[in-house]
């Protein structure tokens, strides 16, 4: 029976590899578009029920009724709600390229490779004792065939064992898909999903309407046995749907086949409902199966081997050997993916990094990347599926082990809330993960794993805590003893861990490439394209091209770049090192290698030279202050713009000076030179007419004086002048009024010219201050300026007003006349030295305004043209006080 | 820069129609969650409960979810067009 048995076996694996290898074939000729259909992908995730559901289902159900259906009903609900979680799950892991959940993971956090470590230990240790009991439960189902000792247990297990690594090896490791994708191990595990449903279902269908006798029957037969009452713990009920479902996200090789191996997002939709089948078809017949299990079976037989031992027992030995073909087949599935999927976490977070640290001054010359990566995996592999053949070795394959699925499912799923936060909450961060996975992984380590190990904890230990600390006793942390031992554990390392994630994101600050991707991930459906940027100024894209043909392979890798090469619409071999093109690659890279070494072979490549965050924020500091420095530049520049203005501005008003000057000189000497000729002529005449009368020499005398007198007061002016400017005068202060002092003024100007027709209205206020100043000066001001109207002013009938007022301790004198004015381009000159406004008939040097300006500066006033009234305006103001200065 | 589109307020129907689906798709694994828990609150303090009761009403929610589902799933996949805008998720309904 045995060698059958085992003939069976070796067959039917020789068909899963022909099956695979046919796959793998198809798929390489591109044949593979029906390998990846929606049904090929919902069976593949088949692997959920493993060796452990396959027969332990039963047992479960024979000894708690119905609570073994929460183990199927948490992942229908997951895939029910796919929406939710597993649409964006998969979107993400389609963007970013994810090849594992550690990956995922370490993505979300900044492509930290610490956390990649973290999960990946987190996976191994949760998935070893998994993989454990898969190889019991072959070992076992071969027992119930024999009961002699011909083959060992330990034996069986080490066979079973080395067959799935060969397996795996052959087609997990062939080659390095970008995709991270197993046509070979996928189409064997669909085959496989259906064998085991198949077989179940018939073992099902045989013991209900073959033993039972019909549906009715089944039902009177369930209420007769001892699983009759609907006895359930509430608590575990809960909880056990919530730790499957849960598990179904995290568990390493269910993230594998939903995630990683999705070939299409369309293929979630039929899965969706076509799963929830699967198992809800999976389930069906277990409490039949058990409840007959229980009647016909003697008692004290394992209910654990009731799906083999039903046909044995009534002499069905094809339908046994289906069954058991079929327990074979869950426990094979489970252990290939499972070890596949952690020997791509081992290599691409734990082998990969090492290398790459200890190659770093030498990939050149080390050879094919690839290479490395597919040996680290076929080790990866061995060692994962030796480990669980050790602890299986070591844990004797008692009852122990059974218990161990649902302890293995609350480890992993520790990732769950750094998982779900990590896609849905863009607050969480490295730190808040990192801190919530170690708390939670702590406390399932103390409460669960290692009581469940059995001997572990002594019974004082765990009745009175370490140290007689009665809260931390393991199986009633914080003194919470109502709770089943695996909900209490549940319980507290899930709100502790979720506790611990929140509170660690939020008092902790994100690097900026963990903001960026938190961005990315959580945003996923808005389909942002930028991701860090490469400059690929120091890249060659040679050293590109070789690295990426040891990693890609040498077709893949020349496709990819000739594909660039077309799209940039270049020429040759080697596209240009765009960013686009470096973030292609790296994507592409990350399907072989993980996120985090990706990004750090290109960096590598590309000479360090990659932008990150801090480059940029650099760059925009820098940016930042070159805005600043080109703002005072700017700054300056309006400033130079204003005092070149200003420089033009004085310019022409020297340029006007400069041309006054020349015609005041031309002025002066003709005004010297007309009272000069008159002298001269006069003299002459003087000195050779003897004949002229007495008279007529009176007459040509005086000429001869009022010339020589103008020409004096000519001079006497300029020296005047000459002497105020030079500061040399010396000022004669007394006290007078201002009414007084305009009186003497007007009647100088009068005296002058009898026949002046001005009018002069003068206002001057009675309280008006006396000043105490040079009156002598500022009469003569007053004299300049009341003779200047008389003389310039053009109205019919020439009028002058003059005012004054009091303002704070000065005094203002106003003098306007009812003329035409000063010009408006004039009024800037008319205090100028030998300034003459137009060309005018009366004779003035055009200096008396000059003068009145060095008199009134002496006398600490001010002089000022009023523009605004119609006629000319004069206003001075003089201190009441003179203060010498 | 982009043009920043307006906002619309309202789709159309047929969009309207999709939406709605997946608003039901969303609320399928809450409304299974509640069914689920469910037995447990049968019966009271008698052991009366039946397990074959429990499970029939248990494959019953099963079997009524995943035609539920499967309804929704395959008009929202033949919809695939108009669900983009849904995977924006912006809140335009």
């Amino acid at each position: 029976m045995l060698n059958v048995l085992i003939g069976v076996c070796l067959a039917y694996v020789i068909a899963l590899f022909v099956v695979a290898f046919w796959a793998e074939r198809a798929s390489m000729r591109g044949r593979a578009n029906w390998l990846r259909s929606p049904m090929i992908y919902t069976l593949s995730l088949s692997i959920y029920c493993t060796g452990w559901t396959f027969y332990g289902a039963v047992g479960y159900a024979a000894r708690s009724g119905l609570e073994f259906v929460t183990i199927y009903l948490g992942p229908s609900l997951v895939m029910l709600g796919w929406w939710w979680i597993l649409r964006k799950l998969v979107r993400i892991g389609r963007a970013q390229r994810i090849t594992s959940i550690a990956d995922l993971i370490s993505s979300r956090f900044g492509k930290s490779n610490g956390l990649g470590v973290l999960v990946t230990i987190l996976a191994i240790v949760g998935t070893t004792p998994y993989i454990a009991l898969q190889l019991q439960s072959v070992t076992l189902s071969l027992g119930a065939f024999e009961n002699s000792d011909t083959l060992s247990d330990n034996t069986a297990a080490l066979w079973v064992g080395a067959g799935l690594a060969l397996f795996s090896i052959v087609f997990g490791t062939r080659n390095l898909d970008v995709n991270e994708r197993h046509h070979g191990v996928v189409m064997a595990i669909a085959v496989e999903a259906v064998v085991k449903l198949c077989a179940l279902v018939a073992v099902g269908v045989f013991v209900v309407w073959g033993v039972l006798g019909g549906i009715g029957p089944v039902l009177s037969e369930i209420d007769a046995s001892k699983v009759a009452t609907w006895d359930v713990n509430g608590n575990r009920w809960i909880a056990l749907t919530f730790l499957s479902g849960a598990a179904f996200l995290c568990l390493p090789r269910m993230f594998q086949v939903l995630v990683v191996e999705n070939a299409d997002e369309g293929h979630l939709h039929t899965a969706s409902w076509a799963f929830p089948t699967y198992l809800m078809l999976m389930s069906l017949f277990v409490i039949p199966i058990a409840v007959a299990g229980l009647k016909i079976l003697p008692i004290g037989s394992n209910p654990d081997l009731f799906v083999l031992s039903l046909p044995l027992s009534l002499e069905q030995d094809a339908l046994a050997m289906f069954a058991f073909i079929g327990g074979f087949s869950s426990a094979t599935s489970m252990v290939i993916v499972a070890s596949l999927a952690l020997a791509t976490m081992v290599s691409n977070h734990i082998v990969m990094p090492i290398w790459i640290k200890w190659s770093e001054h030498r990939v050149r010359e080390f050879g094919d990347v690839r290479r490395i990566i597919l040996i680290s995996r076929r080790f990866a592999i061995l060692f994962i599926i030796l480990l669980g053949y050790i602890y299986y070795w070591i844990s004797g394959g008692g009852a122990a082990l059974a218990a161990i699925g649902l302890v293995s499912f609350a480890g992993v799923t520790q990732v769950l809330p750094a998982m779900l936060g990590g896609i849905f909450w863009r607050g969480a961060n490295r730190i808040g993960a990192t801190a919530g996975l170690l708390v939670g992984f702590s406390i399932w380590l103390y409460t669960l794993f290692l009581p469940s190990l059995g001997n572990v904890y002594s019974a004082a230990f765990l009745a009175e805590g370490p140290w007689g600390i009665w809260w931390l006793r393991p199986q009633a942390l914080f003194g919470v003893t109502e709770l089943d031992p695996l909900v209490h554990a549940l319980f507290w390392s899930m709100s502790l861990n979720a506790l611990t994630f929140l509170v660690g994101s939020l008092i902790s600050f994100p690097t900026p490439i963990e903001r960026l991707q938190g961005a990315q991930i959580v945003n996923v459906y808005d389909h942002s394209p930028t991701q860090r940027g490469w400059s690929g100024r120091a890249a060659q894209s040679e050293d590109l091209m070789i690295m990426a043909q040891r990693i890609l392979g040498v077709k893949q890798a020349r496709a990819l770049f000739q594909a660039e090469v077309q799209n940039q619409g270049g020429q040759g071999y080697l596209p240009d090192p765009t960013p686009e093109f470096l973030r292609t690659l790296e994507r592409e890279l990350a399907g072989s290698v993980g996120a985090a070494t990706a990004h750090a072979m290109i960096g590598q490549t590309v000479g360090g030279t990659s932008v990150s965050v801090q480059d940029l924020m650099a760059v925009a500091d820098e940016a930042a202050q070159i805005m600043e420095y080109s703002n005072r530049l700017e700054e300056q520049s309006r400033e130079l713009t204003r005092t070149a203005q200003e420089l033009q501005s004085a310019n022409e008003k020297l340029t006007q000076i400069s041309i006054q000057k020349d015609a005041f000189l031309s002025q002066v000497s003709h005004e010297l030179r007309t009272p000069m000729t008159s002298i001269l002529s006069f003299a002459q005449i003087l000195r050779d007419g003897a004949s002229l009368k007495g008279q007529e020499q009176s007459r040509y005398a005086s000429i001869i004086h009022d010339e020589s007198v103008r020409l004096t007061r000519l001079l006497d002016d300029l020296l005047d002048l000459s002497v105020l400017e030079n500061g040399q005068v010396n000022l004669n202060i007394a006290t007078g009024r201002v009414q007084d002092l305009i009186d003497r003024s007007i009647a100088t100007v009068i005296a002058g010219d009898a026949a002046m027709q001005m009018q002069i209205d003068c206002k001057i206020p009675v309280d008006l201050h006396s000043l105490t100043t040079d009156l002598d000066r500022l009469g003569q001001v007053f004299i300049n300026l009341i003779s200047n109207a008389k003389k310039y002013c053009d109205a019919a009938s020439p009028k002058l007003q003059i005012s004054a007022h009091q303002s704070g301790s000065d005094v203002i004198i106003d003098f306007v006349d009812n003329g035409i004015g000063i010009p408006a381009q004039d009024r800037d000159f008319i205090f100028e030295k030998f300034a003459r406004v137009g060309e005018q008939k009366t004779g003035g040097a055009g200096l008396g305004l000059a003068i009145c300006k060095e008199i009134i500066a002496r006398l600490g006033g001010e002089i000022t043209y009023l523009s605004g009234h119609r006629g000319a305006a004069f206003r001075v103001q003089v201190p009441v006080n003179f203060h010498a200065a | 820069m982009k043009p920043v589109k307006e906002p619309k307020l309202f789709v159309e129907p047929r969009n309207y129609r999709t939406r709605r689906m997946v608003d039901g798709l969303r609320v399928l694994p809450m409304a299974g969650i509640f069914l689920i828990a469910m037995p447990l609150f049968w019966g009271g303090s008698q052991d009366s409960v039946k397990s074959s009761a429990v499970m029939l009403f248990l494959f019953g929610v099963w079997i009524g979810l995943i035609f539920l589902n499967y309804l929704i799933t395959r008009r929202i996949s033949k919809e695939r067009a108009w669900l983009d805008p849904i995977n924006s998720e912006t809140s335009v309904d």
